[in-house]
């Protein structure tokens, strides 16, 4: 038994030497905890033989060769308690680490008292066993300190290489905030308290966990600092921003350069929202520079826009038909902002060669494959619409008297419509848009249809419900196909001004001649010429692809018809 | 060429597609003086088209065309003017729903 309990504490001092944790003279004589040391001394009284005192001073060679009555003699008792009493001594020697190990130090003071007891009357066997289970209880409560050292360590560690990781990516930014600054210093400080803490002779664990919990507070709070000061930048940059993206662009250069500010400003908002300040402020020289880049060319002078203008004219004339058809879309697009870059032409030179170029602009044959795919599904979806289905007979014509239950009804006529034009925006992958109806008679200058409005906003569509513009159902369903269309293009144009549309996207230079004529910017005065004024890019897509769209649905139904679904 | 019963004037049909490059043939119409469609013949792939077509424009009293845009008009607004059977444009006008609607573009045969 004797053998086991000096293996055990040999095994457990070893290991204790091993890990470089052992404690130095001077520490074991100073331990922290009151309660314990009394215990120790009491223990000390109760238990080593060697100080053992009578109360009338007379030493007594009490146990001497005694045996207990299995056999264990006082020296192997002694020379058991002579192996265990470091590792007691090592449990004794510092504050309890948390609970568990309060517990067990508890209950080797108890153990080691009641070995005392045992040695007392004499029993070495008894008073063995006990000291072996105190034995186990100091190695608990030093396991309990190993754990939370190692605890502490590794946790300092991850800490010390996040703040380095942070200090540094913050010492490579061009330009620090204030509040980043102080947080950082404040984290450096805390950050040297960890240090202090966890080097700290004796070990004092509890505490060292508090400076390092002061290290993470502190990294988090610079984490705060960072995000708040990257808010305060983007605040900046929309001001900036704002002053400037209404201007007209008076170039291409202007629209990508937009483009390319919103593409920057969508990621370093997108690391404000992930709440990673570091990132952003990274980030934020990108956004100054696409915006500074944007700024120089979004607003140019008057006198420097007529001058844009008065070579673009110049340029545009130089250039024979057959030139300016076998020009890029996106080529012609540039032309055209240029030609606008005084503003939306009215009349003159500019004019005429604005609309030279639109009607040598019809749409890139990626735009029109996209289109007839598109066509087919809107077709596709709208017949399967159950009350699209009832207006129709098997040839695909419209029931006269169903449609004109639907006209004397103005809400039906606009529920209609909006499942029209919510079934093609959802082909084209956009959000439905309000359809609000109303009633204008035909008048000597036609018949209003319709429009579509365009705004900061999401476009919406206004028909005119009477029966002189929908008597004939034909007119409603391509009046409401072309307008679609027209919100589309609108979508397509913003998506384009939002960085949203790649340059490299088959589509981009279509929807860069759409952004070009779009209203306010280069589309064409009511008093143009009607050739002209139809054959501008955004009124050649909607009035070519909504009019013929609706003989794709025509057969679509009397596709459906016929196969009886 | 006209189709002695009706007066009709045969035409031959072709079809091209909004951004198509070439037409393709699509069969023969014949169109009266009231400019009203008969289907004489079809291609196959293109029958259902013509005879869409062809009851569709025949079932309108009116045909439509673009108007001129008006001061004042919206921009993306879209104007259109009815033409009667009787009016002299109306052949124009037939003409052009039938090519801008079903792609459909006409030319007199012989």
């Amino acid at each position: 038994m004797s053998f086991v309990l000096s293996s055990l504490v040999t095994a457990f001092l070893s290991l204790m030497e091993h890990l470089g944790l052992g404690d130095t003279p001077d520490q074991q004589t100073s331990p922290p905890v009151d309660v314990s040391r009394q215990r120790k001394e009491k223990v000390e009284t109760e238990t080593h033989p060697e100080t053992e005192t009578r109360q009338d001073g007379v030493e007594k060679e009490k146990v001497g060769a005694d045996l207990s009555p299995e056999g264990k003699s006082k020296s192997d008792y002694e020379e058991e308690f002579r192996q265990a009493a470091e590792a007691i001594a090592t449990a004794r020697s510092y504050a309890a680490v948390n609970a568990t190990a309060t517990s067990a130090l508890e209950a080797m003071e108890n153990l080691l008292i009641a070995a005392g007891q045992a040695a007392e009357r004499p029993d070495y066997e008894e008073a063995s066993t006990k000291l072996q289970a105190a034995v186990v209880q100091a190695g608990l409560v030093a396991a309990e300190r190993e754990k939370m050292r190692n605890a502490a360590l590794e946790r300092q560690r991850k800490l010390n290489e996040s703040f380095t990781g942070i200090a540094e990516r913050i010492g490579k930014l061009t330009v620090v905030p204030g509040p980043v600054t102080s947080a950082l210093q404040t984290a450096r400080a805390a950050k040297d308290g960890a240090e202090q803490a966890c080097v700290k002779k004796p070990e004092d664990w509890p505490k060292a966990a508090t400076a390092l919990d002061q290290l993470e507070n502190a990294e988090r709070d610079l984490g705060i600092a960072c995000v708040d000061a990257a808010k305060t930048l983007a605040s900046g940059f929309v001001l900036r921003f704002t002053a400037k993206k209404d201007a007209k662009p008076a170039s291409v250069d202007a629209v990508k350069l937009r483009s390319g500010y919103l593409v920057a400003k969508k990621k370093f908002d997108g690391l404000i929202g992930a709440q990673d300040g570091i990132g952003a402020l990274e980030a934020s020289a990108a956004v100054d520079t696409a915006l500074t880049q944007f700024e120089a060319k979004a607003d140019p002078a008057g006198s420097e826009r007529a001058e844009i203008l008065r070579v673009a004219i110049s340029d545009v004339k130089k250039l024979t038909d057959e030139e300016l058809t076998d020009m890029s879309m996106s080529a012609k697009a540039a032309l055209a902002f240029r030609l606008c870059a005084n503003g939306a032409p009215t009349s003159g030179d500019a004019l005429d060669q604005l609309c030279r170029v639109y009607a040598k602009s019809p749409p890139e044959k990626a735009f029109l494959d996209e289109r007839r795919s598109q066509r087919t599904k809107i077709a596709e979806k709208v017949a399967k619409i159950a009350d699209i289905d009832k207006l129709f007979d098997e040839d695909g014509d419209v029931i006269g008297s169903e449609w004109s239950k639907i006209i004397a009804d103005k809400d039906k006529v606009r529920d209609l419509l909006k499942q029209i034009s919510d079934a093609q925006l959802e082909v084209l992958g956009l959000p439905p848009v309000t359809v609000s109806t109303y009633s204008k008679a035909e008048d000597s200058t036609g018949i209003e249809c319709g429009g579509c409005v365009w705004s900061d906003g999401p476009p919406t569509i206004e028909l005119n419900a009477h029966k002189d513009a929908i008597g004939d159902p034909d007119e409603a369903f391509i009046s409401i196909l072309h307008e679609t269309f027209h919100a589309q293009q609108d979508m397509l144009v913003k998506q384009l001004l939002a960085g949203e549309l790649s340059e490299s996207d088959p589509l981009y230079p279509q929807v860069l001649m759409f952004m070009v004529n779009k209203p306010g910017q280069g589309y064409l005065p009511p008093d143009v010429d009607q050739d002209k004024y139809e054959a501008q890019p955004l009124e050649v897509d909607a009035e070519s692809q909504g009019t013929f769209a609706y003989s794709d649905l025509q057969l679509a139904i009397r596709a459906v018809k016929s196969s009886g679904n | 060429m006209t189709d002695g019963a009706n007066e009709a004037a045969m035409f031959q049909a072709a079809f091209r597609a909004p951004g198509d490059k070439n037409a393709v043939p699509a069969g023969v119409l014949a169109v009266d003086a009231e400019h009203r469609l008969r289907l004489v013949s079809a291609e196959p792939e293109l029958a259902d088209r013509l005879a869409i077509a062809v009851s569709t424009l025949n079932g309108r009293e009116t045909f439509t065309v673009r108007a001129a845009p008006q001061p004042g008009d919206a921009p993306l607004s879209l104007r259109k003017r009815r033409v009667p059977r009787d009016a002299p444009e109306a052949r124009s006008a037939m003409l052009e729903m039938l090519r801008k609607t079903y792609g459909l573009e006409l030319t007199p045969t012989g």
